[in-house]
């Protein structure tokens, strides 16, 4: 079995004038991204092999100046190679 | 083509956008519908953890459980799910989990003093049942006991009830619970005469106004945080008072931040209703048709052994539950001595932000919501707390109704579903009856089809208690499921572990994980968890909620549940019943304890083909019914038509819980109210239905000092808590290697000025020492929990820095619970 592959979202509330500073402190955070942004709300979607570092990125958006709180919403632990299958999805073109 | 990663990607942002109600472009919303090709399992389950709930969508793959995400459909969290619900799909999964029973030995038999090795089940229950056989022949029923907890299920803290009280015939049953919300129940018990509140978590988004009274909901309720949050941040009108003995996350959203000494919380709350009548905004009508008032007793002592000298001065320590009927008028002179100044002065608080709080309370066109936790409840005046601030919403009439809620918080999962509820708390039996009413006896020896004069009717020893009479001999066969109790409890080098190691004691542990609790057992019985098991959790809107059994437990870990109804059939009625009793019921002599009591033609009255294909059921399997549905069936006529009706077993798998009374299917959600409330006379308004006049009782009660304080040797304040990242003792989450290095050693906070004065700096290691004890930990100045001077704060997670030892075991003494918030220390360099 291979090494166990992370995937997580969050929602992220904050003051809506704190996304930019949200933006930077994602980009800093190595495997996540900003998914989805809309008024006091953000997705940021985070990946990685290393749990700790998934667990890092959600103490470095909770301590964002504006940020109200970071929730948790997915979470997936698989091995990688399980993850990397192909499948179906059906409407391919 | 895509891979599975992309899908889960996907499907998780896309959880997460209906979770927040943010619009998900249209390319997104294609993916998700193709789930069922991710060949994964999705099934709902209340999250594990705290309190607050939270709906969980499980995803179970190959007999595991490999993905969580927030239940978008439960109303509790609407998707959102805090970092304790990261764990959820590992929690069970430690390497160090327990697998097989583990009994104490040398030379091959059963040894005090020898070491762990590992046993068959039958050879565990062997030694467990002559233990208890040889204590309750040699001592009777006095001597055995029980600690549970509000995690487990409603059926397994029903069954331990039931073996136990009924069984065994011994009332020395207690939960965890009592640590956590005793006060709350006595509180509500004496105020309203009946348990839990009577409103809901959607009084946040009907609320002008928050006051939150110790409690730190940022870290330790996230969820509910957030509603409040977005209520706070979409309504610039609204207010947040945050009061604390120090500076936390939650202070981040105040708009009025205070810091008060110590025990003085009972002053502002006195203050409060001063200020509420002096600027005449009682609400008269109200008072007048639905309250009344008493004074309550005062110098009651803590709580603590008899021969104590606080206990030898206390007036009243006997007498602490009681009172005197007064008028609103004795009533107002009663608080009148509770002036802004004299709480200023008292409290350590600025005048201003004093006086904006009294004013959430007193303007009448302010909906105000009140909510604490074990700031309260971990209080040597706990009780009192509680009923001073139902008092504030109750001058006010704002009770009741969307937005006006006094909300007492909870830690648990199920300390209300199950610890409260079903009455497992050494005085109480099943929907608020206790075991010192006759009648109350009568109907649950009724229900559970036994003879009158089963149940005893003095209450068993309460949980600071069972580890005295454990130290002192006097409770000799003792069995632990579903919590960390050595840990927790306070004072465990004088109580705890010489009660454990008392060589007269025979003591069991049922865990999932070799805590400190385990390793002082003599016998370890390794637990299923969560959804390991068919369960149910109530949480602290009278929320039930079911889930099925998910997966398998590891090795021959078992439920609680079936470690309960297999050990009962290892006694016989005539065992442990004396002779009369057996007179007055001869059909049941000679019959086992399980067949008494759980094959009694109730709890066996369903059959194992009613469980839905595709799902285990472990307990169901054993035993040859379906013992959820019948232990559930029979508990549920304890409370229908006493305004705890529930809904019938099987609705529960369906929906994503009910609040309670459920009534012709409609669940309650504002209780005493006419038009939310089915128990409400038409024509009443309001009816507290728990007192027999309708009233609700506006309690008279001073501030008390707290039963230590620093002092020249012990110079500062000691207090302790949870931080986000752990729940409770740490047993599950500190077995998450990623969120151990997240948070790995539990230090202590300090301001940086209290540090310096000690030559300590942050990072280094200080000696923390009370009269009890001392303990090393890390010095933190800076970060999250931020004390004012001469406080200090620690975290009581880590079993390797054991702080509750520290800690003396003084009590409310209404309640008998804990107090854990305030002792005397010194700190100085290791």
């Amino acid at each position: 079995m291979s090494a166990l592959l992370h995937i997580a979202s969050v929602v992220v509330h904050h003051r809506p004038d704190a996304v930019a500073a949200l933006r930077g402190a994602v980009a800093g955070c190595p495997g996540a991204e900003l998914a989805l942004s809309e008024g006091g709300r953000s997705v940021v979607l985070l990946e990685g092999a290393a749990e700790s570092a998934l667990l890092d990125a959600m103490d470095r958006l909770r301590d964002v100046a504006g940020v109200i709180g970071v929730s948790l919403v997915h979470h997936h632990a698989e091995p990688e190679d399980q993850l990397l299958m192909e499948v179906d999805d059906g409407h391919a073109p | 083509m895509a891979t599975r990663r992309e899908f889960i990607r996907n499907s998780a942002v896309a959880s997460a956008a209906a979770a927040a109600g943010i619009t998900l472009p249209a390319a997104a919303q294609n993916v998700i519908l193709e789930r069922s090709a991710t060949e994964m399992r999705w099934d709902k389950a209340p999250c594990r953890f705290c309190g607050t709930g939270c709906g969980i969508n499980v995803a179970v793959k190959d007999g595991r459980v490999v993905a969580t995400h927030g239940d978008v459909h439960n109303e509790v969290n609407r998707g959102l799910n805090c970092i304790k619900g990261y764990f959820l799909s590992k929690i069970m999964y430690g390497r160090d989990r327990l697998r097989r029973p583990l009994l104490r030995k040398r030379d091959g038999v059963y040894d005090k003093n020898g070491e762990f090795v590992e046993v068959s089940w039958e050879e565990a229950f062997d030694v467990m049942a002559a233990q208890f056989k040889r204590v309750l022949r040699e001592k009777g029923p006095g001597a055995v006991g029980m600690f549970g907890s509000g995690q487990w299920t409603i059926w397994e803290g029903y069954a331990a009830n039931k073996l136990y009280k009924a069984g065994f015939r011994s009332n020395n049953i207690d939960p965890n619970a009592r640590h956590c919300m005793a006060s709350a129940v006595m509180g509500f018990m004496r105020s309203f005469g009946m348990d839990e509140p009577m409103g809901v978590y959607d009084d946040i988004e009907h609320a002008d106004a928050f006051v939150l009274w110790g409690a730190n909901m940022a870290e330790m309720h996230p969820i509910l945080w957030t509603r409040i949050a977005d209520r706070r941040l979409s309504h610039p009108h609204v207010k947040v008072s945050v009061m604390s003995t120090f500076h936390h996350r939650s202070f981040d959203l105040a708009d009025i931040p205070i810091i008060f000494k110590p025990q003085t919380d009972l002053v502002i709350l006195n203050y409060i209703a001063n200020h509420i009548i002096r600027t005449g905004r009682v609400n008269r009508d109200f008072v007048d048709r639905h309250t009344r008032f008493m004074r309550g007793t005062t110098d009651i002592g803590y709580g603590l052994r008899p021969e104590h000298p606080l206990q030898q001065a206390a007036a009243n320590a006997g007498n602490a539950n009681s009172g005197e009927a007064i008028d609103f008028e004795a009533f107002a002179a009663f608080v009148r001595p509770y002036t802004l100044e004299r709480t200023v002065e008292m409290t350590g608080v600025d005048r201003g932000w004093l006086e904006q709080t009294a004013e959430l309370y007193a303007d009448p066109d302010t909906k105000v919501m009140s909510f604490w936790t074990m700031g309260f409840n971990q209080h040597t005046r706990g009780v009192w707390a509680n009923n001073m601030v139902y008092n504030l919403h109750l001058l006010t009439g704002k009770i009741s109704t969307p937005g006006n809620s006094p909300f007492s918080l909870t830690g648990q999962p199920s300390a209300c579903g199950t610890a409260r509820e079903v009455g497992t708390f050494s005085h109480r039996l099943p929907a608020d009856m206790v075991v010192t009413n006759p009648e109350h006896r009568k109907k649950a020896e009724e229900i559970w089809k036994l003879p009158e004069g089963t149940i005893q009717p003095q209450p068993g020893f309460h949980a600071v208690d069972q580890n005295r009479a454990l130290k002192d001999g006097t409770l000799n066969a003792y069995w632990v499921q579903v919590n960390n109790n050595m840990q927790a409890a306070a004072n465990l080098n004088h109580e705890g572990l010489p009660g454990y190691r008392n060589p007269d004691n025979f003591v069991v542990v049922s865990e999932a994980y070799p805590t400190v609790t385990a390793q002082a057992a003599d016998l370890v019985l390794p637990a299923a968890m969560w959804v390991e098991k068919e369960g149910a959790y109530g949480n602290a809107e009278r929320r039930t909620q079911f889930w099925r059994q998910l997966v398998d437990a590891p090795g021959e870990a078992r439920s609680d549940l079936w470690q309960i109804m297999e050990f009962s059939k290892r006694f016989t009625t005539d065992e442990v019943w004396p002779a009369d009793l057996l007179e007055r019921a001869p059909e049941l002599r000679g019959k086992t304890l399980f067949e008494v009591l759980f094959a009694n033609g109730q709890a066996d009255a369903y059959a194992t083909d009613e469980i839905p294909a595709g799902y285990r059921n472990h307990e169901s399997e054993a035993f040859g019914f379906y013992v959820q549905k019948g232990l559930f069936e029979e508990y549920a006529r304890f409370g229908r038509g006493k305004g705890k009706d529930f809904a019938d077993f099987d609705t529960y798998h369906r929906v994503r819980g009910l609040r309670w009374p459920v009534v012709d299917g409609k669940e309650t959600l504002w209780r005493y109210v006419e038009g939310s409330d089915p128990y409400v006379e038409p024509g009443r308004g309001f009816q507290f239905y728990g007192h027999d006049d309708g009233r609700a009782v506006i309690w008279a009660l001073p501030y008390e000092p707290p039963h230590e304080s620093p002092d020249e040797e012990y110079d500062l304040w000691l207090t302790t808590g949870r931080v986000l990242e752990h729940w409770h003792s740490g047993s599950m989450t500190m077995r998450v290697p990623e969120i151990y290095r997240s948070f790995p050693a539990a230090p202590v906070y300090m301001h940086p000025d209290d540090a310096a004065e000690r030559g300590l700096r942050r990072g280094q290691v200080a000696k923390l020492a009370s009269p009890r004890g001392e303990i090393e930990a890390r010095v933190e100045t800076r970060g999250r929990n931020r004390p004012p001077r001469g406080m200090v704060f620690v975290p009581w997670f880590d079993a390797g820095v054991l702080v509750n030892k520290l800690l003396l075991d003084a009590n409310d003494p209404i309640s008998r619970q804990t107090d854990f918030k305030k002792c005397k220390c010194k700190i100085e360099r290791a």
